[in-house]
């Protein structure tokens, strides 16, 4: 009876999911622009194209807005998104300290992208659809903190100690391998017993070598006693190696990567990179250019806006994570007086706020807190003392939500979202958010998608 | 994987300075080098480097051996590109995937001769 009743209750919340999808889209998330260009025209490109150099630029330009004639187009939900730091040759001799803990300056160039974005969707008044291209800038102005910093860097020296250790025990079974193959030309016994004699030969020396050879890696060998991981490389050759061979350096090779460890340390230190903990500064610009007869020799700027997004995720910390946002938008006062549809428009608006997320095992809780501040400005004049005056409207909202999460499984999560919209423009009654969800981590379906 | 071995030859006129340059084709590259010249002077290098090798006439003795390895911690890298010049002439140019290899071992030989 009570699985009966999970599986109605389950049933119930599954057939929401296609709404719920439709509904999210709105509920958007408080966060930095991921492309800032494609966010100020509304668009939502499937893919956004990154091009990894100036020449693989050109083309994706070239191909996209410029049709056979050789005229300008704008392509329907494009995006194109451009880090010229990383696409110059120069990028490739920074050192290796510089990538894996950049100083202010390189972390915004580093930072640095230009993105483009276009649609043949804007709509302006009477539903009219029309070409538009979002304009965006965006790059990171700090992130990270010392204590992050510092592991970082040891984790770093730690591989790099691991790379010269390989580096010399490969040279080391090169070297005895060459020496076996030059014995097994004067005595061809020496093939049989190369296995034996190779491993002997190899143990010996690392046990021989001791000091050096740990000095190569103080960091592993603080925690990996010497002598029992020497035990281990033997024990793996007497399993692995193959008999009647004498150039042994390709499998010792591929023992030594898996008993340092190596790739793992490395995947785990471009984890850090990627994701940088702390402290989080993020910044980003853009504007919209609109073609309201959808001929190129006729343009507005309808909006421009830029966002500051500030984020702190305590280093090595993943319960709780914290992110601000400042978002201030400019409106063309022109543009929306003779072509908006939505005529209760504000010149100005400043959005402002908070969303924090507290983790714990497979329950996530996540609040955003954000309140916009509006105004026109109707009238501004001076007086004959040089006094200004000035009469403008302003309006003031506030949304909330709040959403809590439950992983059913690693595909299967539970998600609950309750709060209030800003008002929309139309209909003020439909800014309560109550919703529950169950999403399978097989890529859903939008609304439209289903016929 | 197996090591990645690669050789070529080196003609340089009498008296040449060989000076070998390791450089790599992505950011976030980290490597250690052994060069093994002939008789007991081994050096060793870090990342990206230039180390003079020494004249043709004391390098012909005997090969010259390059052991690399090296690894990517380059989030956004698909490959681990590395190229060998000599006198700002390339000798190799080593490219795997690092989906195939994350850390590749590379053994560069090189023969000099004297033009």
């Amino acid at each position: 009876m009570i699985m009966k009743k999970i599986i109605l209750i389950l049933t119930t919340l599954t057939s929401m999911q296609v709404v719920a999808q439709d509904i999210s889209e709105k509920v958007s998330k408080l966060k930095a622009p991921s492309s800032p260009a494609s966010i100020v025209i509304g668009n939502q490109p499937a893919t956004i194209s990154k091009p990894k150099s100036w020449q693989a630029l050109e083309a994706s330009l070239y191909s996209n807005y410029v049709n056979q004639s050789g005229s300008f187009i704008v392509p329907n939900d494009y995006a194109i998104e451009f880090s010229p730091y990383w696409s110059s040759k120069n990028s490739s001799s920074l050192s290796i300290k510089d990538f894996a803990a950049p100083s202010i300056s390189q972390t915004l160039l580093q930072n640095l992208s230009f993105s483009v974005s276009s649609t043949k969707n804007y709509l302006i008044k009477d539903s009219v659809k029309t070409d538009a291209l979002g304009f965006g800038v965006r790059t990171m102005l700090w992130q990270g903190e010392k204590k992050e910093i510092n592991v970082l860097l040891k984790n770093l020296l730690s591989i790099q100690e691991k790379v010269a250790l390989q580096n010399f025990i490969d040279k080391l079974s090169f070297d005895i391998s060459e020496q076996l193959a030059k014995d097994s030309v004067n005595d061809p016994k020496t093939t049989a017993n190369s296995k034996k004699k190779f491993i002997k030969v190899f143990i010996e020396k690392l046990q021989t070598d001791k000091a050096f050879y740990s000095g190569e890696a103080p960091n592993f060998f603080s925690t990996t006693p010497y002598d029992k991981w020497v035990e281990t490389i033997r024990k793996g050759l007497v399993k692995k190696l193959p008999v009647g061979k004498t150039d042994y350096s390709d499998e010792v090779s591929d023992l030594l990567d898996i008993y340092t460890q190596i790739d793992k340390d490395a995947i785990g230190l471009e984890n850090m990179i990627k994701d940088r903990q702390g402290f989080k500064l993020e910044f980003a610009t853009a504007l919209a250019l609109n073609f309201p007869t959808n001929k190129t020799d006729f343009s507005y700027v309808p909006k421009v806006s830029v966002w500051l997004t500030p984020s702190f995720q305590p280093f090595q910390n993943n319960y709780w994570e914290f992110l601000g946002v400042l978002r201030y938008t400019r409106l063309n006062s022109d543009f929306y007086k003779n072509y908006a549809i939505d005529k209760n428009y504000f010149d100005t608006t400043l959005d402002y706020g908070t969303r924090v997320v507290y983790k714990w095992d497979k329950f996530s809780f996540e609040l955003e807190l954000v309140g916009r501040h509006s105004k026109t400005i109707l009238e501004k004049t001076k007086d004959a003392n040089g006094v200004i005056t000035e009469k403008s409207k302003t309006d003031n909202d506030f949304q909330y939500i709040m959403n809590f999460n439950y992983r059913i499984s690693d595909v299967i999560i539970l998600s609950y979202n309750f709060g209030s919209q800003f008002k929309p423009t139309f209909d003020s009654s439909n800014a309560l958010i109550s919703l529950a969800t169950l999403n399978f981590g097989i890529g859903g379906p939008k609304k439209n998608d289903v016929k | 994987m197996p090591i990645y071995r690669y050789s070529n030859t080196v003609s340089l006129k009498k008296d040449e300075v060989a000076t070998l340059d390791i450089s790599f084709g992505q950011a976030g590259i980290t490597a250690h080098h052994i060069i093994d010249l002939p008789g007991p002077n081994d050096k060793q290098a870090l990342d990206q480097c230039t180390e003079q090798l020494g004249t043709v006439d004391y390098l012909k003795k005997e090969r010259t051996l390059i052991f690399t390895k090296a690894i990517s911690i380059n989030p956004n890298a698909t490959s681990i590109d590395i190229e060998y010049e000599i006198n700002g002439n390339s000798v190799v140019s080593h490219s795997n995937l690092k989906s195939d290899d994350p850390s590749p071992q590379i053994i560069v030989t090189l023969v000099f001769q004297e033009i």
